[in-house]
């Protein structure tokens, strides 16, 4: 899964009557994650281009389904894949990302992030991102 | 799932069997905040998405199987049509 | 699956079914050589892998099965699981 912030929300009256009335949050990635989900382009909006601004996509947020009520502002952890078709309540929605937590506390130990070879530019990121 | 503009259609002279009748978009990603991505997705289309169309499309095998049939190639599916949206600074 | 080593933890009351209690833990993903690919994977634990530690992640199904074994876990909400807490390579 990713960590990331809703900075947004979509409303679509038009969709595939199976994701209901399932809200759709704009996520904006926190830190950089492994595009491990090769099944997934969201993936690719997740991944290591984030830091750099860029991405093949140019696109910095993700839209996932939320169940959990997750607000503005709030962080949460997204679904990529296959698996995010649990969401909305049903086990065959077709999204590729969904809301699985809100999130009240991230932690991150930086001395633990230096050993595993995490570069300055990503500890510096993900310091501002956890707090 | 992305957001992206539908930008244009593709028809085709000749195609894979499985994906006649389908319609495919030209899709360019597109963030909330109106950035635009730089390269275009061909997405398949099952809502009936126009031109200038802000749309919501997913990616994958099980999407695809699940919306426009496991013999469809394209695994980008078009699975909803944008009405309106709200980015907040971040 | 990924190598990698835990660097930390998210808490959250608000999860999806039949996750509820489940640790989330931010791992750091490692190479199969075990050199850093600068890359996080957010993953549901129930090895109670600690700070520091060296585990394998699996993903998808993957992760699914390591939460619960066996065919009745596609309403599991979670694409990736620490599978395995990792002694040594070589």
């Amino acid at each position: 899964m990713i960590l990331g912030r809703v900075v947004g929300q979509v409303w679509a009256t038009r969709r595939d009557a199976r994701l209901g009335r399932a809200k759709l949050l704009v996520v904006r990635p926190t830190g950089i994650y492994e595009p491990a989900f090769d099944e997934i382009a969201s993936g690719e909006i997740a991944s290591g281009e984030i830091a750099s601004g860029e991405t093949a996509f140019g696109a910095r947020h993700l839209v996932a389904t939320d169940d959990l009520d997750a607000g503005i502002g709030d962080q949460v952890v997204v679904c990529l894949g296959a698996p995010a078709r649990a969401s909305a309540g049903g086990n065959d929605v077709p999204v590729d990302a969904a809301v699985m937590a809100v999130v009240d506390r991230a932690e991150i130990d930086l001395h633990a992030l230096g050993a595993a070879g995490a570069g300055p530019g990503i500890r510096r990121k993900l310091t501002e991102a956890f707090g | 799932m992305w957001m992206g503009r539908v930008v244009g259609r593709l028809w085709a002279a000749r195609q894979a069997a499985s994906l006649a009748g389908r319609k495919l978009l030209l899709v360019r990603p597109e963030t909330a905040s109106g950035a635009e991505g730089h390269r275009l997705i061909v997405a398949v289309d099952g809502l009936d998405a126009g031109p200038g169309d802000r749309v919501i499309v997913a990616h994958g095998s099980r999407v695809r199987d699940l919306t426009v049939g496991a013999e469809v190639a394209d695994q980008d599916v078009v699975i909803g049509i944008v009405d309106g949206h709200e980015l907040y600074p971040s | 699956m990924i190598r990698g080593t835990v660097v930390g933890q998210v808490w959250a009351t608000r999860k999806a079914r039949g996750l509820e209690g489940r640790k989330l833990l931010v791992v750091a993903a490692r190479d199969a050589e075990g050199r850093p690919t600068g890359r996080l994977v957010v993953a549901v634990d129930v090895l109670d892998a600690g700070v520091g530690e060296d585990v394998t992640v699996a993903f998808g199904s993957g992760a699914r099965n390591v939460l619960r074994p066996g065919p009745e876990n596609r309403d599991l909400l979670c694409d990736a699981a620490v599978a395995a807490i990792v002694e040594g390579a070589g």
